[in-house]
């Protein structure tokens, strides 16, 4: 039997955020706006929702003149992208068979 | 609203997303060039000093050409972190290396009166080796392991040959020689590489 897939990872805004923050320390959040290509707002609430889960960990902070927020995926996080990236190669393995 | 994704979709975005933040060579070199003038500048002008126009203030340069290495890396530093929207894993651990590394170096400096300063320099190549070598391991970057190897060989063989280390100024040039090979050679270098990367 396959594994379910974890619904909070399996989101397509989700995913990408999640898999930009667990190839570096930590990211503006200006950075995956530009990176994803989504909405402020949408960005926004997906972010709010890995955060309230333990994903990820959100820092705010001032830069020069503006607020500064930086996300950065927690191990927590880190752990469930591994098990999602392991159960995605199951469940492509098996359409193969 | 959340867009539903396939399987195979969730693994190409896995792919078009993971490792999309670059390490920055050529911004990372300036650090190299900054404090490899500042410190062949007063090791020339230590020099000089001790030599031509021998003076009891020959230590002043130190000081005054750190600070301003100090002032022109916060600077350098502030717009680079401007520039660059995340934190990859090689800044973060370049950070607790180098962060390492002055607490180090300020523990040298406090010992300096008790164990002299040709003991003090030599422990400082030694630093400046190990600092070098590890972070050419980190960014996998050979001239910086060996110009690190370079500074550990220099600090390790003023250490066996301590004894015949006779006057200040031989440690002073071999502290000049360690800088070029393990800052301004590598440096340049990875400026160079860097560049080439981003053409």
């Amino acid at each position: 039997m396959l594994p379910e897939l974890d619904p909070l990872l399996h989101s397509q805004l989700r995913l990408q955020i999640m898999s930009l923050l667990a190839g570096i320390s930590s990211a503006e959040f200006n950075f995956l706006l530009e990176e994803t290509g989504a909405t402020r707002g949408n960005v926004s609430v997906q972010i709010k929702k890995l955060s309230e889960a333990g994903y990820i960990k959100v820092s705010k902070s001032f830069g020069e003149s503006y607020p500064l927020t930086t996300c950065n995926i927690t191990d927590k996080g880190l752990k469930a992208f591994d098990t999602y990236v392991e159960n995605i190669s199951k469940y492509l393995d098996r359409k193969k068979e | 609203m959340e867009n539903q994704i396939t399987e195979q979709e969730s693994l190409q975005i896995i792919r078009g997303m993971i490792n999309r933040a670059k390490i920055n060579l050529s911004e990372g070199s300036i650090f190299y060039l900054i404090w490899g003038w500042a410190v062949l500048l007063a090791v020339v002008a230590q020099y000089l000093m001790l030599t031509i126009f021998v003076t009891e203030y020959h230590w002043v340069v130190w000081p005054a050409l750190m600070t301003l290495g100090a002032v022109v890396s916060i600077l350098a530093g502030r717009k680079q972190s401007k520039k660059q929207k995340y934190v990859t894993f090689v800044d973060h651990t370049m950070g607790f290396l180098w962060g390492g590394f002055v607490i180090f170096l300020f523990a040298i400096l406090l010992l300096s009166s008790q164990i002299g300063w040709v003991n003090t320099y030599l422990l400082i190549i030694g630093l400046y080796g190990l600092g070098t070598f590890v972070s050419g391991g980190v960014l996998r970057f050979r001239p910086l392991i060996i110009g690190g190897v370079v500074s550990l060989i220099l600090a390790f063989g003023g250490i066996l040959a301590h004894n015949s280390i006779t006057d200040f100024t031989q440690v002073l040039l071999m502290l000049g020689a360690s800088i070029i090979c393990s800052y301004l050679i590598p440096g340049y270098l990875l400026r160079a590489k860097g560049n080439a990367h981003a053409a």
